[in-house]
């Protein structure tokens, strides 16, 4: 069947919006990543758009000798790598029970946990909460406090709920118990939504800053997000000041082009881990559709 | 079943604590990284523990800023132990705050910010150090005696001391540049009054400056620093003298807000420079050769690489002058300096050793220590130049072992180092693109430290008073007047200086702006004898 002529103008409106997003979300990753590799006058002189002038690799060069940036990417892997490991297994285990009919006082568990969401604590009752339990300086402090996210739960107890009971009924038949039944017959079938919890989890970890920045005190454990913005925040600091104080300050510029690599460095591994996990996006939707 | 449901839960118990416990260790194994500092060097020296700014910038194999090569050596080398809480510097007020809130703020808290200095003394968090300095200190009396304008600065209103500080030479800290072989070019003069000014400007936009047929150029810049300066031209500065009263310049506003206008309606300008809220655009334009007249920075050797070496790589031809402000019929000002009396450092009431606290402050302050971090080890570090000063014996090797130890040096007074100190100094003559950046470093003291210009405010912002919270909560609502003065500039004949001025006012009147005219008022009354002000700043200039 071949499209008529208002499709095709529909197809082409679509696309170009389509085309216009992304350019807007790619066009600037792109200007960073030139910046990056390119010379240190062409980039004072603004000279940079879209790709390299003056190609070099200095400011990486830079980047690796004269900032931890090593041991802040290590720390983030950490951070997130353990912390996504706990986090879907905490949210899975609270997420089952609260789908079992037969689970007694479900409705007061979800009101309790929902009703989390209403506030939080603050910054300073939870610091010192956080001091008593003597989690400062551990990557602990990152991982408790929102060990499960209440939304994210939300989310894989809905999905849960949607698997047939005739399924559940079936393997009881054939002798399965709590344990298999969630490993075996569950999570296999929740795959694209875990995946999706999983990428949630992981991006919350990978950019953690602010909990960094207020519960970790040793240079020695910050991560990617605390150390790059501390190099841009002293550069952006810079041109605020308007002589309004000394010197002291001038000589700690790290070079935009730095700033720029460590940047690239920072959304890398999240560009690399993204198109794996979409093939089970677009499962997760196909599911959605077929059942209608 | 029941049996088979028991070990399944058991094994995942297991596994759940096993992953607990392999994440603990693997927590635990990085915690003599950081400690280390504290063991390291054990010693019966007292203990205390000081903040220090975490600029994530120390090198990796260096270690980490509250432990490496410098901590190490003022641990062995003054009289106490310090052990050193980093404080991430874009977020430093707010991670004081917490840890003062939680009781867990070092010592020694060092911060730029005045209004969290006296933020901390309004609230008792800090400790009055007359007397500390009076029987604990060596280094830092002495300094008192040969600046007593140091002991002005950190005087609060209760009469005693509350802050330390270093002292500096007063030097030009911004620039007016104006491209020279432009001025020859078109056979003009550097401009004296603010409307000469507005001529060389309209001259460089319209007359093709570069030569390169195109109507390509900007006479001035509008945006960042130079828009500040052009404020300070008719001394805009927000409060101002008038009768032997602070009060809200108006009338200087009202002019320098309609000389912005009317550059950018004769198109002199970058028509977006008001989204160019940093100042960075400008700066580019600048330094690829396209505006005529930019207000740069002499302070520090890295600006030749920020303003000068960028312009004359993209025209090697550029000839660069720095000059004095134009005069405006409010006078004749100074461009920014820098603050040659800068308080940066308060003790904690909570220290439980204050006189540690004062002789860790006391090293900190004297020259031994100062020039060691400034400079490093004299003949692996650096080495002595043809001026006599230490200079870096290697510049890569420099800036990975040293320079970075720059917010250990809160406390040093430059002005004990000098000549030496200075960005003077600090440039090499035998480079040609630092000796012609260091005629315009010369130029510049020049130009803004004579006794013919005036400083534009009654006193450099970090020694203005701070606000009480509910006059802060005003200031915020009226800073929104610069806007409405924006919208003024680039608004044509729609929306005029005057009618942004009857808008400002009602904006002024309608938060409570009098309130904020009444507390400087009055705290100029009560204090104009014994503030820091432009004329205490004026000590500072260097007697040739």
């Amino acid at each position: 069947m071949k499209p008529s002529l208002g499709e095709k103008i529909y197809l082409l409106a679509v696309y170009m919006v389509l085309a216009g997003a992304g350019l807007l979300c790619l066009l600037p990753l792109v200007h960073i990543a030139s910046v990056s590799s390119s010379s240190l006058q062409a980039v004072a002189s603004g000279h940079v758009t879209f790709y390299p002038i003056g190609f070099s690799l200095d400011a990486y060069k830079q980047l690796l000798e004269g900032t931890p940036i090593m041991r802040s990417f290590w720390n983030s892997m950490q951070i997130t790598v353990l912390g996504v490991i706990f986090s879907m297994l905490f949210t899975i285990l609270a997420a089952y029970p609260l789908t079992r009919s037969y689970f007694i006082g479900r409705r007061t568990y979800t009101f309790g946990i929902v009703f989390t969401m209403l506030f939080g604590g603050g910054l300073i009752p939870t610091y010192l909460t956080i001091r008593s339990l003597e989690l400062i300086n551990t990557y602990w402090s990152l991982w408790l406090p929102g060990l499960v996210s209440v939304f994210n739960l939300l989310v894989l107890r809905t999905f849960m709920e949607n698997i047939p009971t005739e399924v559940d009924e079936a393997s009881r038949i054939d002798g399965c118990g709590e344990w298999r039944y969630l490993l075996r017959i569950v999570l296999p079938l929740s795959t694209p939504v875990l995946a999706t919890l999983a990428l949630f989890y992981g991006v919350g970890y990978w950019n953690a800053f602010f909990n960094v920045l207020m519960f970790i005190n040793e240079p020695a454990k910050f991560n990617l997000a605390v150390l790059v913005q501390q190099m841009i925040q002293s550069q952006t600091m810079l041109s605020q000041m308007n002589a309004a104080s000394g010197s002291s300050e001038q000589i700690m510029l790290t070079p935009e082009m730095v700033n720029a690599a460590a940047i690239i460095i920072m959304v890398l591994p999240m560009m690399a881990v993204y198109p794996f996990l979409q093939r089970h996006f677009v499962k997760g939707v196909m599911i959605g559709a077929v059942k209608g | 079943m029941n049996n088979w449901t028991k070990s399944t839960t058991s094994a995942a118990a297991c596994l759940l604590a096993g992953t607990m416990l392999l994440a603990a260790c693997s927590n635990g194994d990085q915690e003599p990284s950081g400690g280390a500092s504290s063991e390291g060097t054990s010693t019966s020296k007292p203990k205390i523990t000081v903040s220090i700014y975490d600029r994530g910038n120390v090198p990796q194999e260096m270690g980490t800023i509250d432990n490496n090569r410098w901590t190490q050596w003022l641990n062995e080398n003054g009289t106490v132990e310090a052990q050193y809480v980093p404080i991430p510097r874009g977020e430093s007020v707010q991670k004081l705050n917490l840890l003062f809130a939680s009781g867990d703020a070092p010592d020694v808290v060092s911060e730029f910010a005045t209004s969290f200095r006296n933020q901390l003394y309004q609230q008792k968090q800090i400790l009055a150090i007359d007397d500390l300095i009076e029987e604990h200190s060596v280094h830092y009396k002495q300094l008192l005696e040969n600046y007593p304008e140091l002991r002005k600065a950190a005087t609060k209103p209760d009469g005693s001391m509350y802050e330390f500080g270093r002292v500096q030479q007063l030097v030009g800290f911004q620039a007016l540049f104006i491209r020279k072989d432009w001025l020859d070019q078109l056979n003009l003069e550097v401009p004296e009054t603010v409307d000469e000014l507005f001529e060389v400007a309209k001259a460089f936009a319209e007359q093709d400056p570069d030569g390169n047929g195109q109507k390509d150029t900007f006479g001035i810049a509008l945006s960042g620093e130079t828009g500040a300066v052009i404020n300070t031209m008719f001394r805009d500065v927000d409060w101002v003298l008038e009768d032997g009263k602070l009060v809200r310049g108006w009338e200087q506003q009202n002019k320098a807000s309609a000389f912005k206008k009317k550059i950018y309606d004769a198109g002199l300008v970058d028509k977006d420079f008001l989204a160019d809220n940093n100042g960075q655009k400008a700066q580019q334009d600048w330094n690829s050769g396209k505006t005529g007249i930019f207000v740069g920075r002499t302070i520090d050797p890295v600006n030749v690489s920020q303003y000068y070496e960028p312009l004359k790589h993209n025209v090697p031809d550029a000839e660069v002058i720095a000059i004095k402000l134009p005069s405006s019929e409010y006078g004749r000002f100074a461009a920014g300096v820098n603050n040659p009396v800068q308080m940066t450092t308060v003790i904690n009431r909570q220290a439980k050793n204050p006189e540690a606290a004062m002789q860790y402050i006391d090293f900190m302050a004297s020259k031994e220590a100062g020039e060691m971090l400034r400079y490093g080890v004299d003949g692996s570090d650096s080495e002595k130049a043809a001026n006599g000063c230490p200079r870096p014996k290697d510049a890569a090797q420099f800036s990975k072992e040293v320079s970075w130890n720059l917010d250990f040096q809160l406390l040093m007074s430059q002005i004990e180092l000098e000549p030496c100190a200075g960005i003077l100094s600090q440039l090499d003559p035998e480079k040609p693109l630092e000796a012609e950046f260091l005629e315009l470093v010369k130029q510049n003291n020049e130009a803004n430290l004579g006794a013919d210009v005036e400083y534009a405010s009654i006193t450099h912002g970090e020694h203005m008073p701070t606000l009480p919270d509910d006059l802060s909560v005003v200031q915020t609502n009226v800073s929104k007047i610069d806007d409405i003065y924006n919208k003024a500039i680039v608004g044509g004949t729609s929306f005029t200086i005057e009618q942004a001025y009857t808008e400002a006012l009602e904006l002024w009147n309608r938060s409570g702006g009098e309130q904020l005219e009444a507390f400087y008022v009055q705290w100029y009354d009560e204090n104009k004898d014994t503030a820091f002000l432009a004329k205490d700043m004026w000590q500072f200039v260097k007697e040739d």
